[in-house]
C-alpha cells in the first residue's frame, strides 16, 4: 500500500508540471493585458509598456514561466498584481471557506441521498422509488442561481429565519450548503438507487439470503458496500470539482471562497494569481484522488 | 462498513473544526457589543490596493475619504474648499502653486503633518512614472516645502486641473513612507476621522472611529463595513433583511419595491454616459456622413425609458453636472430615414460593420448593445454585434480591431480634462481621429485656472468634438441609484458614484 501511494504521489509531480505549463499558456493565450486594465482606459502604450516592464510581462514567456516555476519550488507563490498581496495569503483567505462550504454541501448530499437511494433501491417500483426518482429530476434540474435566490427570499427576506449573505456562523452556512449539495444529493440518490437494484439483483446476494442472513445484515454488510462504491467516486469528482470554487453559490451568498478570487483573478488579468489557483486547487485534486482511491480499496477488498 | 462509519465521523469532525476556524478568521464581522453602532454599506466593486497613486478603482476613492484628508475639498460646482490647506494660489504664469497648510493637523499616530508629507506623497508620482496614476501628474515638475506648513508646486506648464488632482490625492505620511516604503498601505494611518482596522479581499473592509481626529466628525457609528457584493439580488436582499444598512448600484426594477417598503431611494443623475466610440480611420465611420447615419438611427430616449428605466437622453460629449456642459445642447434627432439619406450620401456600401461592447460591465449593457443593433440595421447598416468579455473589449479596442463600440465613460471629480486629455487628445481608445484644432482647444482649457474661462473653452472643445462626432458620440447619462434604511443620514452621495460616508449618521 505504503509503494502504492508513493508511486502515486510521484506521478503527482508531473500531473502539476502540466498543469502549470497549460495555466500559464492559458492565461497568456487569453484576450486581456493585466498591465492595461490595471491602467484603465485612458493610458498611453507608453505608460502600458513601463507597468508591463514593472510587472515582468515584457519579458519572453519561458523565461516569466521559469521565474514563476522557480518561486513556486522555493514556496513563493509570487504577489497578486491586483490586490498587491502574496498570492498564498490570498488563497489561505479563501481556501478554508471553499473547503468548510464544499465539506458541508458533500456531507448533506450523502446524509440525504444514502438513505434514500437505498430504499429506493429496495423498494423499486415503490411510492418512495417514486419519490426519491422525482427528488433526483427536479434536484438535477433545478438552477443553483434560482435555488440560491428562492431561498434567500423565502428563509431571509419573508422568514427572517437565516442570514442572506455572509459567514461566521452555522446559520451563515445552511443556504449555501443546500443550494451546493441539493443538486449533489439528486445525483447520488440516483446513483445509489441503481447500483442497490443492481447489487441487489447479484447471485451472491441470493446466496446470502438462502444462507439464512437477516435482510439487514445482507443490505448493510453486503449490498450497501457494493452500491455505493459508484457514489464514492462520484463524491470525489464533485470533490474536486467544487474545491475549484463554487462560483455561483459563492457569488449568491457573498461567501469568501475560492471560486469568487478565480473570477476576479481572471478578470483583472491577474495571471500569476490565476496560475497560483489552479496549482493548489490541482494539487488538492490530486491529493483527494489518491484518498478515494485509497477509501476504494478499503471499501472493496478486491482492489488491494 | 465501520471504516466508512469512521470516514464519515471524520468527516464531520473535520467539518466542525473548519467551522471553528472560520467563525475567527478575517472575514467574520466583528462582533457588535452592547450599543456598537455598525454602519455596513455595500457595492459591487473591491478594493484594488491601498496606495492612492497605484491604483485606479473609485472604492479607494470612497475608503480614502474615510481614513485621509485631502489638500482641497471638490464642491463638485468647479470650486475647491479648504481641508488640509488654508489657502491657496497659482503664480502669475501659472507655474507654481503655494498652499497653505493647517498646523494643527495629525496622522492617527500622533505624528503632526507638515509640508514634508506633502511633499513626500506626491514626490512619489514625480518620481516613478509606471505608477498607474502617474497620468493625472504629467505636469509635476517638483515639489518645495518653504517652511513646515507652505508647499509649492512647480509645474512644466499651467494646470486647470491642479485642484481637482489635489482634491483626489490624499496626502499621506512622510515618515511612514520612508521607514516602510509601500509596506505602509498595509496599515493606512491617515489624517482622517476613520481607522483602517482589516480587509480581506474582494469580501470586506472594517473602519472604526478616530479617536485622535483633529477636526470635526459628526457621526454616531462606531464601525463601518464595506462589503463588496457583485450580485445586484443579493445586495438587495442583503438590505431587506436588514444586514446592510446602504446598497447602491439597485437595478431600476427594483427602486419602486424598495421605496414601497419603507426604504429611502436616492437615484441621482451619475456622470457616467453610454457612448458610441468610432474608429477613424480603417473603417466606415471615417465618413462623417456614416458617422451622422449613426447618430439618427439611435432612438436615445427610447433606451432611455424602456431598457435604462431611468436617466437622460444624451444631448452633448459629457453629461449633466459635468464642467463643460451645455445645457442648451438638444438631443440628436431620432430619424430613421435622415439616417438612410446620409447613408446614401456615404461611400457605405453595405459592409458588415463590428460592433463590440463590454458585456456585464455596466448595467444592462447587453440589452442596450442589442437595441442598437437593431435600430442600426433598422437605418441599413449591416452589424455584426460583438459582446465581449471586458479585458477581451479592452484589448480589441486598444488594438483597433473595431468599427464602433458601446462603452461607459465617467467623468470623476465631474471634470472632463484629465479624461478628455487622454482619450481624444492621446487617443489612449486608439479611434485612430487626430484633429489639431481640438487638441489645441484642449490644451487650452488644460492651462486655464480660471474657473469659468476653463468652463468655456471646455464647451468650445466639446462643441467641436459634438459637431464632428469624433471620437465619439453618447447615446444616455445613466442614473445612480443608492438605497438605505430610514434613520441613515450624513452620506453624501455624488454623480460619479462617490458617496461620502464619513459624517454618516445611523438611528
Amino acid at each position: 500500500m505504503l509503494r502504492y501511494i508513493l508511486r502515486r504521489l510521484w506521478q503527482s509531480v508531473f500531473v502539476l508540471i502540466g498543469v502549470s505549463i497549460i495555466a500559464f499558456l492559458l492565461m497568456r493565450l487569453t484576450p486581456g493585458n493585466p498591465a492595461a486594465l490595471l491602467l484603465g482606459d485612458g493610458a498611453t502604450s507608453e505608460q502600458i509598456a513601463l507597468v508591463e516592464a514593472k510587472l515582468g510581462l515584457d519579458k519572453p514567456l519561458y523565461e516569466q514561466y521559469f521565474i514563476y516555476m522557480k518561486n513556486v519550488c522555493m514556496g513563493d507563490l509570487g504577489t497578486s498584481i491586483y490586490f498587491d498581496k502574496p498570492n498564498s495569503e490570498l488563497i489561505a483567505m479563501r481556501l478554508p471557506s471553499t473547503a468548510l462550504l464544499t465539506s458541508a454541501a458533500i456531507l448533506l448530499a450523502l446524509v440525504v441521498a444514502i438513505p434514500l437511494g437505498l430504499i429506493a433501491g429496495l423498494k423499486k417500483g415503490s411510492f418512495v422509488d417514486f419519490l426519491s426518482m422525482f427528488f433526483a429530476l427536479v434536484g438535477q434540474a433545478m438552477s443553483p442561481v434560482w435555488l440560491g435566490l428562492v431561498l434567500i427570499l423565502v428563509f431571509a427576506v419573508s422568514l427572517g429565519w437565516l442570514p442572506a449573505l455572509g459567514t461566521g456562523s452555522l446559520k451563515n452556512m445552511i443556504m449555501p450548503a443546500i443550494t451546493l449539495g441539493l443538486p449533489m444529493a439528486a445525483l447520488l440518490t440516483r446513483m445509489m438507487r441503481s447500483g442497490t437494484v443492481d447489487v441487489m439483483q447479484e447471485d451472491y446476494i441470493t446466496a446470502t439470503y438462502a444462507k439464512g442472513v437477516r435482510r439487514f445484515d445482507v443490505v448493510t454488510k453486503y449490498g450497501l458496500r457494493n452500491s455505493i462504491l459508484p457514489v464514492i467516486t462520484i463524491v470525489g469528482i464533485q470533490f474536486s470539482t467544487f474545491m475549484g470554487g463554487a462560483v455561483t453559490t459563492e457569488t449568491i451568498f457573498v461567501w469568501p471562497g475560492i471560486g469568487n478570487l478565480s473570477v476576479q483573478a481572471i478578470n483583472a488579468r491577474d495571471f500569476g494569481l490565476v496560475q497560483s489557483i489552479l496549482l493548489v486547487i490541482s494539487a488538492l485534486i490530486v491529493i483527494v484522488n489518491l484518498l478515494v482511491d485509497i477509501i476504494y480499496t478499503l471499501v472493496d477488498p478486491r482492489l488491494r | 462498513m465501520k471504516r466508512l462509519l469512521t470516514l464519515v465521523l471524520t468527516f464531520a469532525i473535520c467539518l466542525s473544526m473548519l467551522a471553528g476556524c472560520m467563525s475567527g478568521g478575517a472575514s467574520t464581522p466583528p462582533p457588535a457589543a452592547g450599543d456598537e453602532v455598525v454602519f455596513t454599506y455595500a457595492r459591487a466593486e473591491d478594493i484594488q490596493n491601498w496606495d492612492p497613486l497605484n491604483n485606479n478603482n473609485i472604492v479607494n476613492g470612497w475608503a480614502y475619504n474615510l481614513i485621509y484628508d485631502f489638500l482641497v475639498i471638490n464642491n463638485y460646482d468647479g470650486t475647491y474648499s479648504p481641508s488640509l490647506a488654508t489657502e491657496w494660489s497659482p503664480s502669475a504664469d501659472g507655474l507654481t502653486w503655494t498652499f497653505k497648510l493647517r498646523d494643527d493637523v495629525t496622522f492617527q499616530n500622533g505624528q503632526k503633518l507638515t509640508s514634508d508629507d506633502v511633499k513626500t506623497t506626491f514626490d512619489r508620482v514625480i518620481e516613478d512614472k509606471s505608477l498607474l496614476r502617474a497620468s493625472n501628474f504629467t505636469s509635476f515638475e517638483s515639489i518645495s516645502c518653504p517652511d513646515d506648513y507652505t508647499v509649492e508646486f512647480h509645474l512644466s506648464s499651467p494646470s486647470g486641473v491642479m485642484l481637482m488632482v489635489l482634491s483626489t490625492f490624499p496626502v499621506c505620511s512622510g515618515e511612514q513612507w520612508r521607514e516602510k516604503g509601500t509596506d505602509m498601505f498595509k496599515e493606512n494611518i491617515g489624517t482622517g476621522p476613520w481607522k483602517f482596522v482589516s480587509w480581506d479581499p474582494g469580501q470586506q473592509i472594517v473602519f472604526e472611529r478616530a479617536e485622535s481626529y483633529w477636526g470635526e466628525c459628526t457621526s454616531n457609528c462606531d464601525r463601518i463595513i464595506y462589503k463588496n457584493i457583485t450580485e445586484d439580488t443579493t445586495r438587495v436582499s442583503g438590505l431587506r433583511t436588514g444586514e446592510l444598512d446602504f446598497i447602491d448600484s439597485v437595478p431600476a426594477d427594483q427602486k419602486e419595491l424598495l421605496s414601497g417598503e419603507g426604504f429611502v431611494m436616492d437615484s441621482t443623475l451619475s456622470m457616467d454616459q453610454l457612448l458610441v466610440g468610432f474608429r477613424c480611420v480603417d473603417s466606415v465611420f471615417a465618413d462623417f456622413n456614416v458617422r451622422q447615419a449613426l447618430n439618427h438611427a439611435i432612438d436615445r430616449q427610447a433606451l432611455v425609458e424602456s431598457i435604462m428605466q431611468g436617466g437622460r437622453a444624451a444631448s452633448w460629449p459629457v453629461g449633466k453636472g459635468v464642467n463643460g456642459f451645455d445645457e442648451s445642447s438638444p438631443v440628436p434627432e431620432y430619424n430613421v430615414e435622415l439616417a438612410k439619406e446620409y447613408l446614401e450620401k456615404s461611400g457605405y456600401q453595405g459592409e458588415t460593420i463590428n460592433l463590440i461592447g463590454p458585456i456585464g460591465n455596466y448595467p444592462r449593457i447587453d440589452e442596450i448593445l442589442q437595441a442598437v443593433t437593431s435600430m442600426l440595421m433598422d437605418a441599413g447598416f449591416a452589424v455584426k454585434l460583438e459582446p465581449l468579455e471586458g479585458a477581451a473589449f479592452q484589448q480589441r479596442r486598444q488594438e483597433g480591431k473595431y468599427d464602433v463600440y458601446i462603452t461607459g465613460c465617467s467623468m470623476a471629480g465631474g471634470d472632463p480634462g484629465t479624461n478628455i486629455t487622454q482619450r481624444w487628445k492621446g487617443d489612449s481608445l486608439n479611434s485612430g481621429y487626430k484633429n489639431e484644432e481640438l487638441n489645441a482647444l484642449i490644451d487650452r482649457s488644460n492651462e486655464e485656472s480660471d474657473p469659468a474661462k476653463r468652463t468655456q473653452y471646455l464647451r468650445e472643445a466639446m462643441a467641436f468634438s459634438w459637431e464632428n462626432l469624433a471620437p465619439w458620440t453618447t447615446i444616455l447619462q445613466m442614473d445612480y441609484n443608492c438605497a438605505y434604511k430610514e434613520g441613515v443620514s450624513g452620506v453624501v452621495i455624488r454623480g460619479d458614484k462617490y458617496v461620502f460616508a464619513r459624517d454618516v449618521v445611523k438611528n
